[in-house]
């Protein structure tokens, strides 16, 4: 599979179900605007568990500092798209 | 005069499974754990603890982090508060009197190797910073006390085969120095790939699948995992909350004579101080041993010190004393064996008789073994505990009397 064909809704499933097996939930209780840290109780060791996880399965690298900012499975799905778009582009 | 150090309670989990009652019970039926792994393949055979579902005790929130050394030693908590009256509820801030003193020869092995080999394999930036904190020995305690509220004192002691009666007995001087109020005090060895790797290279796995302490063909040990943990605490404190002892610590000794890092010192100079010291410091002879409960694993150099050891001590009386080798049923448990002979000597003293050395066969004759119970009546209870390491200890324990 190439990166242009990864599509939001596959990136999305993954995210969810990554969340959902770090928090110890299933994966239709993370709702995308689910926010990490007050609704999921993501500390910050988890937030890196979920950045490297992301980083080694769509084999790009997010800077921890961008992937701070994420509060939600939304904002990560666009923040892995966006760097998938990057590689795309640089192939 | 030291203060009396007892043992309330008791939490074990092992192949012969979970809680004192199941495993004395199996125990005692002869009842071994030692088979073909399902861990590792059937041509592996261990005393693993087979479709290990720690959810049953430990719920299935806050699981995901903990290893199977956390596991294992957070099963025995369980056990162990369960049976004490110390179980603490949900809300409570946790207890600072009461502290935990784990014993362990690799801790939580497979965790540091992996966590290496995913940096190894899929690059630095890939390590799962989850699995960090689970790279260092003392994990699992600390797991067990974040998870059960254990708020005073946790240590770890790495000792080799030693180490949990090593952990005992520092439990019993923290005790003794007023440290603590109760203290949790064992061992816990996981059975992992690595350390059956490593064992069976070192050449020190039965090639032929059996687990024979003392036994005239003996080829090795076998390589077993579990936890048992016991409560300790001064004879006040144990008075004061009612609970009823069920025996104490007498004496202990320790000794290290090691001249090689994996070869046992025959000549058992070390082995022999130690159970003296032990037997001077619970206050008694030779002749006041009821029984034996020996750490005897199959190996062909350990198993001949420890006869010499017991020969040296007891010299023509040793043939008189009943004697058993728990690792023939629950496998060489490491740093959890001597938390594990501890335990069997506890309820042998209650019983007044030793469990079976499970399928014994070919026991050497100058000792009393069966692969049958054996009564006894006595006091006092020896527990032996030495490491090819050069690490002997030894430990007395009393049945508990006014």
């Amino acid at each position: 599979m190439t990166n242009q064909q990864v599509t939001a809704e596959e990136i999305r499933n993954a995210v969810r179900q990554l969340v959902a097996e770090i928090t110890e939930r299933e994966p239709q209780e993370v709702s995308e605007k689910a926010d990490f840290i007050e609704e999921l109780g993501i500390d910050s060791l988890m937030a890196i568990e979920i950045l490297v996880a992301v980083d080694k399965k769509y084999k790009i690298e997010i800077p921890e500092e961008e992937f701070g900012k994420i509060r939600n499975v939304y904002d990560a799905v666009e923040v892995v798209q966006r760097h998938l778009g990057g590689a795309a582009k640089a192939q | 005069m030291h203060e009396r150090i007892v043992i309330t309670g008791a939490g074990v989990i092992s192949c012969l499974g979970v809680g004192v009652e199941e495993f004395e019970g199996s125990l005692y039926s002869g009842a071994s754990g030692v088979k073909p792994s399902e861990l590792f393949g059937e041509h592996e055979i261990t005393a693993e603890i087979r479709n290990f579902t720690p959810q049953q005790w430990l719920g299935n929130k806050g699981i995901r982090v903990l290893d199977r050394s956390a596991r294992l030693l957070c099963v025995a908590v369980h056990q162990a508060l369960c049976g004490s009256d110390l179980r603490l509820d949900d809300s409570g801030q946790g207890d600072p009197g009461l502290g935990m003193i784990c014993g362990t020869m690799f801790g939580s092995l497979h965790s540091i190797t992996s966590f290496d080999w995913s940096g190894l394999v899929e690059g630095p930036n890939y390590v799962n910073p989850m699995e960090f904190p689970n790279t260092v020995i003392n994990s699992p305690a600390g797991q067990a006390a974040i998870k059960y509220k254990l708020r005073g004192i946790n240590s770890t002691v790495c000792a080799g085969l030693a180490s949990g009666l090593y952990a005992l007995h520092c439990g019993a001087e923290f005790l003794r120095f007023g440290r603590a109020r109760i203290l949790l005090a064992g061992g816990m060895e996981e059975l992992c790939e690595e350390s059956v790797l490593g064992f069976g290279k070192s050449g020190l796995i039965s090639p032929s699948g059996s687990l024979r302490p003392f036994g005239k063909n003996r080829d090795g040990t076998i390589l077993g995992e579990g936890s048992a943990l016991l409560v300790l605490e001064g004879e006040e404190s144990a008075a004061a909350r009612h609970a009823k002892p069920w025996m104490e610590i007498s004496g202990f000794g320790c000794a290290h004579d090691a001249q090689s890092v994996s070869a046992f010192r025959v000549r058992a100079e070390g082995a022999t101080a130690s159970i003296q010291e032990a037997l001077a410091s619970a206050g008694i002879g030779p002749e006041q041993i009821g029984c034996i409960v020996s750490g005897a694993s199959g190996s062909r150099t350990g198993d001949e010190m420890e006869v010499r050891a017991l020969q040296n001590v007891f010299q023509d009386r040793l043939g008189k004393i009943v004697i058993c080798a728990p690792k023939a049923a629950v496998g060489e448990t490491m740093g959890a064996s001597g938390a594990i002979c501890a335990l069997v000597a506890g309820i042998a003293l209650r019983r007044q008789a030793t469990p079976p050395t499970a399928g014994l066969m070919d026991g050497d004759t100058s000792l009393l073994l069966s692969k049958d119970p054996q009564p006894f009546d006595g006091e006092y209870a020896l527990v032996t505990a030495f490491g090819c390491d050069g690490n002997n200890t030894s430990m007395v324990l009393r049945r508990w009397m006014q």
